[in-house]
């Protein structure tokens, strides 16, 4: 099926895109998570021109928190968690293609309190940051 | 240190779930193996993909099945990785040139993050597999060292599999981590949770396993939560207050002690040992359901738009798979939507599932039946199927025919040279040996099988022209064969030129026309002493396949161009070796088993045993399959009178004689030699039809029969007998009733769509041959599809018993070897065992048979006249040149002073040399009137003589 990867540097903690490709391949299901944007955490979502999710998925928090996870060697705390800003990680994420996608975000939720927006920590129009294959030809 | 340190080699797909587009692509790169080490990697990757499919919930079918994996081997400069100085005051300060520069402290101050250049590592993969979805590299250093991301790292120190596994499952599967401290012990900000609650399937600040998010799966009893910890300073690192499997709400996770739950006491997003705790696995399997869904398109590919049954035999119902390609790993079930009219329909419901099974993509058969009977013709239909899960239905087109079922005919060829008036080590005359087996072949052929005979000794003789076997009572081609068989005597000054009886029994069926297949059976006793010889039958006349039976030893008969001249045929050669008295039978399971084959039957088992009045009753169980299409047991006695024979089907129903009387689909028949039943499939009794299961054999001793027979035989030498060996047999015949009951061998053979066709070839006759043994089981004219084992028995020449199991290579085909150390007889007796495509169990039996024996590879000495002077110019060419010599005076004094060295009386030579030439001169065959007088052992001394003195004149002609 049409997909769209998004590959970021993750730099202090932040995202920056780095690529975006359009393929042919299976993305992960959404989540049957009921507090999305709700609850605490890190999510991507793909939005319409209206502003709809059309998709989304729970990311692991950490990825951003500018740490990195190392094995301890330990059987009992096998791992921990070190802050490293000047560690540069990748976050890849494949997206549905979906004709009707508009834009794309990395959204944050920090408060229990639902009056309290989530931080963007990025957003993206994609058709822009990969231009269908259309558009493509036509620039030729 | 960068991709200029190294090149890489190549992607490998190492596990296949199918196309890269709809399966989750877990590539595994090597970094820091050098070009010897590679095999280390793919051993580690071996390693990994083990351990990945052992790790609940990865080791589901249906999971796997979701699953490509790849490695992709890049060959670094150098090994390991780059273990620089680091803040945390561990480090050396090495550098190695690897390709992605891989690196402990990869932060500068953390020894045991160790990455490298995940970006170059992504742009490397991409350019490979762009569908890739996790990326794990590992690094080739035994130091504990990683990091997370879809480009995770990993060296192979530690328990690096579990961390791998750790690592998916947050990249892959969007887990939290359930440990409850953040940098490794009791550091501060992490006491309590702050809240909110986490997105995270797998943590949660809710105590109340009623009311947590995973509470579906929660089993825990009532406590609120189901651990706690009551020191939120620390860690709570004391035991479960329950078993290990129970799924509640279990203090300290999401990096704090308390206020924060997980799901069960023990997880792999906790610690590397254990395993994924019951809510991670849920989310696994509802992650990778995704990529285990079929395609929603060409996921599923007819191969057999249309299925077409070719020349099917009268008689026979035959099954032929409409064939799909389903590259899911997902059960799917096809259903028949529109079924074909009779000859066809659907052969089995349900009708077919495609079960996950890892690989590439997997057939899915759904199989039609065609019944053929003489009024079938040609016939056309339409089958439609659909696929439940999709919807998607697809028309296939059938086609069939019916030709009359194949005919055979059958050339005995028999050797009446004047050995055959030998006694075996048996006890039994070689003639009557072969009278004995022989007649067997009048008593099972079918109705429509051609049986004809001719003779041979130093020419061919006619016997009996091919003429059908007819009708199993009174059948006017088995009273000829059995007359024929009567009336043959060797004879007593005959020579052996198997070649001229092969060509005459290939005129004789050359001229049978109307038979699809044409045979003939040689046997022989021994070497050929006169033209023709086997190998002066020119190459590619003989048009028919060529079966031979050797009656004695490789030493005795040299079979090396008769099984080299079968095997060109399609045939083989069987050896007896030295005949003893448990051997009773084995000719006429030669026969049988050669028979079988010309008619296109394959032998379930063949048993052997003994009745007794102490044990008067035997049920030998056998199978059959649905791909049977007709039964014959023939059983093999030396007294058949008294004893009865049956078949019992599987619900118990019993087919003999009294049944054969009212059922014309039953053929039974019994002679002196055996006993016959044989039967289309299904049998049907009362309305019940009976094919598939397991069968039994029953045999039954009338005792009162056998005792009345034994008291009627009487004490005194009957005046017929004119033979002592003759007597002694008898006598021996009757010694062993009395004693041990009827002996029989019994032989179980059906007409099949699952054929076994083996091969026993050598690559030497010496001592220390390899003998190579093939088995080809096919199911319906294709590939065997079902599952089975092949193992030969095979005998030695110590007459002990060995047993070889074959390799299956796919497709059916299996395959060993061994050695033939010791000179002798390997008399191998292949056994398949297995079940069909529908699984349902079978037996296969043949026989084989190879010998090895000092000076197997030399060319056969011919000892006769005529030998073809443009080659070797052996004994023939040889005496023609003495001839000659003699004639023209050419023979010095010297020449016979030399031979009265060698042990030959020259004026004995003289004469005998003059008579041969006189005889040769004209035209005629060397027979001294002394030499008709002689007995049978008395001529095998004088050839051997004869062959010491050729290879006397030899040594002097050299």
């Amino acid at each position: 099926m049409p997909a769209i990867r998004l590959t970021f540097n993750i730099i202090e903690g932040k995202p920056q895109l780095k690529t975006a490709r359009r393929l042919s391949m299976r993305v992960p299901p959404q989540q049957k998570i009921s507090n999305i944007g709700r609850g605490g955490g890190i999510w991507v979502e793909l939005r319409d021109k209206e502003g709809i999710p059309l998709y989304q998925r729970v990311i692991d928090t950490e990825t951003f928190s500018g740490a990195a996870e190392i094995p301890t060697g330990a059987a009992d705390k096998s791992f921990a968690r070190v802050s490293s800003k000047q560690y540069v990680s990748l976050f890849n994420i494949v997206i549905p293609d979906n004709p009707q996608g508009h834009s794309f975000h990395i959204l944050e939720q920090r408060s229990a309190d639902p009056k309290k927006k989530p931080v963007e920590l990025i957003s993206l129009d994609i058709n822009k940051a990969c231009p269908p294959e259309s558009d493509k030809e036509g620039e030729q | 240190m960068s991709t200029s340190d190294g090149y890489v080699s190549g992607l490998v797909k190492v596990h296949d779930g199918g196309s890269p587009a709809d399966r989750f692509n877990l590539v595994l790169v090597a970094e820091g193996y050098q070009v010897g080490e590679i095999a280390q990697f793919q051993s580690d990757v071996n390693e990994f993909v083990t351990h990945l499919f052992n790790s609940p919930p990865f080791d589901e079918e249906d999971l796997a099945c979701a699953f490509n994996i790849y490695r992709l081997e890049v060959i670094s400069d150098e090994s390991g990785a780059d273990f620089p100085m680091c803040d945390d005051g561990e480090g050396d300060g090495s550098s190695v040139a690897t390709y992605f520069d891989a690196t402990f402290c990869a932060d500068g101050k953390i020894t045991r993050l160790m990455a490298g250049d995940s970006g170059s590592v992504q742009t490397t993969v991409e350019s490979y597999l762009p569908e890739w979805t996790q990326i794990l590299v590992i690094v080739n250093d035994n130091r504990y060292g990683g990091a997370g991301g879809s480009v995770a790292w990993t060296t192979t120190g530690g328990s690096w599999k579990n961390v791998a596994l750790h690592e998916f499952g947050h990249a892959a599967f969007g887990l939290a981590d359930e440990y409850d401290y953040y940098a490794g012990g009791d550091e501060e900000g992490q006491d309590n949770h702050p809240g909110p609650e986490p997105m995270q399937p797998n943590v949660t600040i809710e105590a109340d396993p009623a009311l947590v998010k995973w509470s579906s799966l929660v089993n825990a009893g009532s406590a609120v939560p189901t651990m706690n910890n009551p020191d939120c300073s620390t860690t709570n690192d004391g035991p479960s207050p329950v078993a290990a499997n129970i799924v509640g709400t279990f203090e300290g996770a999401d990096y704090y002690h308390c206020d924060a739950y997980r799901p069960q006491y023990s997880c792999k997003m906790r610690t590397t040992g254990a395993d994924f705790c019951a809510v991670c696995i849920q989310t696994i399997r509802d992650t990778l359901s995704a990529y285990a869904a079929p395609a929603t398109t060409g996921a599923i590919t007819l191969d057999t738009p249309t299925v077409a049954f070719v020349d099917i035999p009268e008689g026979t119902s035959t099954v032929r798979p409409v064939v799909f390609s389903v590259d899911t790993c997902q059960p799917v079930t096809f259903e028949v939507s529109a079924a074909p009219g009779a000859p066809f329909s659907v052969a089995y419901e349900p009708v077919v599932v495609s079960n996950p099974a890892g690989g590439s993509a997997r057939l899915a058969r759904v199989w039609v039946r065609y019944e053929c009977t003489a009024s079938s013709g040609s016939a056309f239909d339409t089958i439609s199927i659909r696929l439940v899960e999709t919807g998607e239905e697809w028309d296939i087109n059938l086609s069939g025919n019916c030709v009359p079922r194949e005919t055979a005919a059958v050339q005995l060829v028999f050797d009446q040279s004047s050995s055959m008036l030998d006694m075996t080590s048996e006890g039994r005359l070689k003639k009557d040996v072969l009278k004995d087996s022989a007649r067997v072949m009048a008593d099972v052929a079918y109705e429509d099988t051609g049986l004809g005979v001719n003779t041979y000794d130093h020419d061919a003789h006619p016997s009996m022209e091919i003429q059908v076997a007819g009708p199993l009572l009174g059948g006017v081609g088995r009273t000829a064969l059995r007359n024929a068989i009567t009336n043959y005597e060797p004879n007593p000054s005959g020579m052996t030129a198997t070649g001229d009886g092969i060509e005459f029994a290939k005129n004789k069926l050359d001229l049978a026309t109307g038979y699809d297949n044409q045979a003939m059976i040689v046997l022989t006793d021994g070497k050929d002493t006169a033209s023709k010889s086997v190998d002066e039958v020119d190459d590619g006349v003989i048009n028919q396949t060529v079966f031979a039976i050797g009656m004695g030893t490789a030493e005795q008969i040299n079979p090396v161009t008769l099984e080299t001249l079968a095997g060109s045929t399609g045939g083989y050669m069987l050896m007896t070796g030295l005949l003893t008295q448990d051997d009773s039978f084995l000719l006429e399971k030669f026969y049988l088993q050669i028979l079988a084959g010309v008619t296109n039957n394959d032998i379930i088992l063949d048993p052997e045993g003994r009745l007794s009045p102490a044990a008067p009753t035997v049920a030998i169980p056998f199978d059959v399959a649905e791909t049977d299409i007709e039964i014959s047991v023939i059983t093999l006695a030396n007294l058949t009178g008294p004893v009865d024979m049956a078949l019992q089907a599987p619900n118990g129903d019993i087919f003999g004689v009294s049944e054969a009387a009212v059922d014309p689909s039953i053929e039974y028949a019994k002679s002196n030699d055996s006993i016959l039943i044989r039967s289309s499939l299904p049998l049907v009794s009362g309305g019940s039809p009976q094919r598939e299961g397991r069968w039994h054999l029953l045999l039954k001793l009338d005792v009162k029969m056998f005792k009345k027979i034994l008291g009627s035989i009487p004490d005194h030498i009957p005046d017929n007998l004119e033979s002592s060996a003759v007597l002694q047999a008898y006598l021996e015949l009757l010694t062993d009733l009395r004693n041990h009951g009827v002996k029989y061998s019994a032989l179980v053979q059906t007409y099949s769509n699952l054929r076994m066709d083996v091969t026993l070839n050598q690559d030497s006759h010496e001592p220390g041959a390899k003998l190579l043994l093939d088995a080809v089981i096919s199911e319906y004219g294709g590939p065997f599809r079902g599952s089975a084992t092949v193992v030969a028995d095979i005998t030695l020449p110590n007459s002990t018993v060995t047993t070889v199991q074959l390799n299956h290579e796919g497709d059916g085909y299996y395959t060993a070897t061994m050695i033939a150390s010791n000179p002798g007889l390997y008399s191998a007796r292949y056994r398949a065992n297995g079940t069909t495509y529908r699984e349902r169990p079978f037996t296969r039996e043949q026989l084989r048979t190879a010998s090895v024996w000092t000076g197997g590879d030399q060319p056969p000495q011919t000892t006769h006249p005529g030998g073809d002077g443009s080659k070797d110019p052996g004994s023939g060419g040889l005496v023609e040149l003495l001839c000659c010599l003699y004639r023209h005076k050419g023979l010095s004094k010297v020449f016979f002073e030399r031979l009265e060295k060698q042990g030959i009386d020259a004026d004995v030579f003289r004469r005998c040399l003059k008579a041969y030439c006189k005889a040769k001169d004209k035209g005629e065959t060397f027979r001294p009137e002394a030499i008709q007088q002689l007995s049978s052992a008395q001529l095998e001394v004088l050839q051997s003589q004869a062959d010491e003195l050729i290879n006397s004149i030899h040594k002097l002609m050299s």
